[in-house]
């Protein structure tokens, strides 16, 4: 999973936010963009997300639903939910020990 | 005004990238401010997506006609005509070195002659070839039909690749515009593609024709080994420059790099598509388009 995620390039990170964001459930980019921007404060634009969004299309993690509106909504695969929960346990890990060794240093 | 810039750099994407996502991103384009930001952020993506086009779902590979890649890879070579074939004057050798470079010279001049020689022998093996075929029972009427068609396109490339060869041969006896010593060992780099290129057309004929295949793929072979030969000759260049470097300018340095990219690109790509198409099996029917696309 490390490596297929080191191949999302400049989008690993965009990647990851798109995931958390239709993890809650189907969304089309608009929705996307302001969901993403409302939990983590972070902007994109067009040409990030669909770069993002095509990568992870390919990976089989998103999979576009069928609707008669030109706004298409995404939905999270299961192979998706998996990597996520890997990405999630990883930055878990790097949370804890930058926790751990910080309070080496002692109170500030 | 940034709306309609955004708009128009959509249309940079790849085609299969804006069949797929081009409605959606347009639609998000004209709900969200568009700023500076965002068409710069939209070119990017283009180029992404060019760099990436496999990835985008539903895409179909790209398909370059053989004969534009040849063409336009020709043009770009003889661009470097100039800059590396005129500039040679500024390398220089110390005396110390004068055996290696003579033998270094001598190497490039041969090889690239060798090469010209044998892209030339292509032709002549498929006439031989013609020729036994159409005596063979049953294949022979077939054969001669063939045979024919691979006569008239040899005879359609013999004007270009004689004039081409005549002016090759005027550089190596010195008798058109004599060049400097670097120069006079790169110029069959020049010419050699050029030849493998106009002789191309003539075993992918013959290879439309199972009973002909085996001699396209003998002529194959030989435009193999003078593609092989033109890489080593311009090895051969390159330790020539390596003597001489010290007074050459950068841009002199780049255009026989160049050169020399483009040079052996072209020869391995000619000797790759004659072997493609003429398959080991004479059975097994070869690409019926010559210079169709390729898939890259």
């Amino acid at each position: 999973m490390a490596r297929k995620s080191q191949e999302l390039g400049r989008f690993t990170d965009v990647a990851l936010l798109v995931l958390i964001s239709l993890a809650e459930g189907q969304k089309h980019g608009y929705r996307m963009i302001s969901d993403i921007e409302e939990f983590s404060g972070t902007s994109l634009e067009p040409g990030t997300l669909y770069g993002a969004l095509m990568r992870l299309e390919e990976r089989g993690w998103i999979e576009p639903v069928a609707s008669a509106e030109r706004r298409k909504p995404y939905r999270i695969t299961d192979g998706g939910r998996a990597a996520l929960r890997e990405q999630l346990a990883t930055l878990r890990r790097v949370e804890q020990t930058g926790a751990r060794r910080s309070l080496a240093w002692g109170p500030a | 005004m940034m709306r309609a810039v955004a708009g128009a750099v959509l249309r940079l994407y790849p085609k299969a990238w804006r069949e797929r996502y081009g409605e959606e991103v347009a639609d998000l384009v004209a709900a969200r401010p568009v700023r500076a930001r965002t068409v710069a952020d939209l070119a990017m993506g283009a180029a992404d997506a060019w760099l990436h086009r496999r990835r985008i779902p539903g895409a179909r590979p790209l398909r370059l006609p053989l004969w534009a890649i040849l063409v336009a890879g020709s043009y770009a070579l003889w661009l470097l005509w100039d800059p590396a074939v005129s500039e040679p004057a500024r390398l220089s050798f110390a005396s110390a070195h004068a055996s290696e470079a003579g033998w270094l010279f001598r190497t490039a001049t041969s090889c690239f002659t060798m090469a010209a020689a044998m892209a030339l022998l292509s032709p002549w093996q498929l006439g031989l070839a013609v020729r036994a075929a159409g005596k063979r029972a049953p294949y022979g009427a077939a054969a001669r039909t063939t045979g024919r068609r691979v006569l008239l396109t040899a005879l359609a490339v013999a004007v270009p690749a004689g004039f081409v060869l005549a002016a090759y041969l005027g550089y190596v006896f010195d008798a058109v515009h004599p060049v400097t010593a670097l120069g006079g060992a790169m110029v069959g780099g020049f010419f050699v593609p050029t030849l493998m290129t106009l002789v191309l057309p003539v075993p992918l004929t013959a290879s439309g024709s199972p009973v002909l295949a085996g001699g396209a793929r003998a002529a194959g072979k030989s435009l193999a080994v003078a593609a092989m030969l033109n890489g080593i000759a311009w090895l051969a260049v390159a330790g020539l420059m390596a003597f001489g470097l010290r007074h050459s300018s950068p841009w002199f340095v780049t255009a026989v790099a160049a050169g020399a990219v483009l040079s052996t690109g072209l020869a391995a790509l000619v000797a790759w598509a004659v072997l493609r198409s003429a398959p080991h099996d004479p059975a097994a029917l070869p690409d019926p388009a010559p210079l169709g696309p390729i898939r890259l």
